[in-house]
């Protein structure tokens, strides 16, 4: 149904890119990014969806359920401490999909400087297409709160 | 580069290569992980170790300490010494999913190395450029190191 569709590779592919301004350090923003993504990570309308993510290269990124119940939304595909998080995986989408995430932070006057970027292709539903810009929004903007409170 | 994949076509990728080793199955195989490990190299001045962990499921990866680094991919399957396979990202920092397969076998003198990658995704020109050149480099090497160590009579 999804695939039917899809009549141009154009709508195989998902392109976000998002500009973060933190005041923060550098190092305390990479912190507080990996907490955002992890145990503090929100679903929509901001509801607690803590996530768990095994920092190093081919770690998970995934919901803990318990007794060995949960959800891989992806794998660590790179991290170098604090300037980059790079991610591969299916992230929450029960479809043929995959997707990319990057996360690429450098200082900049008064703070640190987060530009991110999904990139994804497969059967992506329209709902989605739709409610991921503004779910990376969300969380992108609650990283930067964290930052800023914790420096 | 969303824009410059227009046809299917666009986002495939398909190498082969077949490669005559003379050595035996069992030090091709050996050899053949320690050059997609710790004896990677782009350029004969351009070292670039990598990590096989060899079991299924196993990672391949950049290990830049303190655990930093960069993985290609999973082992999806390893039967030693006849098939190596493995799926992921490699270097393609965009969604790209690739199949690795080394399988090898038994022939007169030696043996034989069938490889191939498939990857589907948003390919780079210039990784769709480069990176046959780059597979064929790096059996070139893992060929002259298992034939070296015939000749060394380190089996």
């Amino acid at each position: 149904m999804i695939a039917a569709t899809a009549a141009k590779v154009e709508d195989l592919t998902l392109n976000i890119t998002q500009e973060i301004h933190v005041k923060a350090p550098l190092d305390a923003t990479f912190e507080a990014l990996l907490e955002q993504l992890g145990g503090l990570m929100t679903a929509a309308e901001n509801k607690p969806m803590p996530m768990k993510i095994e920092p190093w290269p081919g770690g998970r990124w995934y919901r803990d359920l318990g007794d060995g119940n949960g959800h891989l939304w992806a794998h660590v595909q790179a991290i170098k401490r604090p300037t980059l998080l790079e991610f591969c995986g299916p992230l929450m989408m029960s479809y043929p999909v995959a997707s990319n995430v990057q996360y690429r932070l450098s200082e900049e006057p008064g703070g640190t400087l987060i530009k991110f970027q999904h990139l994804a292709l497969g059967m992506i539903p329209e709902d989605y297409r739709k409610g991921l810009n503004e779910g990376w929004g969300s969380i992108n903007t609650r990283a930067k709160a964290l930052a800023e409170k914790k420096k | 580069m969303t824009g410059t994949a227009t046809r299917i076509e666009d986002l495939t990728l398909h190498i082969t290569e077949e490669i005559h080793v003379k050595a035996p199955i069992d030090v091709t195989f050996a050899t053949l992980l320690e050059q997609l490990g710790e004896f990677n190299q782009v350029a004969a001045d351009r070292p670039l170790p990598m990590k096989i962990e060899p079991w299924p499921g196993g990672r391949w990866y950049r290990d830049l300490g303190e655990n930093k680094g960069h993985l290609w991919g999973h082992v999806q399957s390893i039967k030693r010494p006849t098939l190596l396979e493995i799926y992921g990202p490699l270097i393609m920092s965009y969604p790209c999913m690739s199949n690795l397969q080394y399988r090898l076998s038994e022939e007169a003198g030696g043996t034989l190395i069938e490889f191939q990658h498939s990857a589907f995704g948003l390919i780079l020109g210039e990784h769709r450029q480069g990176i046959p050149n780059g597979w064929r480099y790096t059996h070139a090497l893992a060929k002259e190191r298992a034939e070296a160590k015939v000749s060394r009579g380190q089996i």
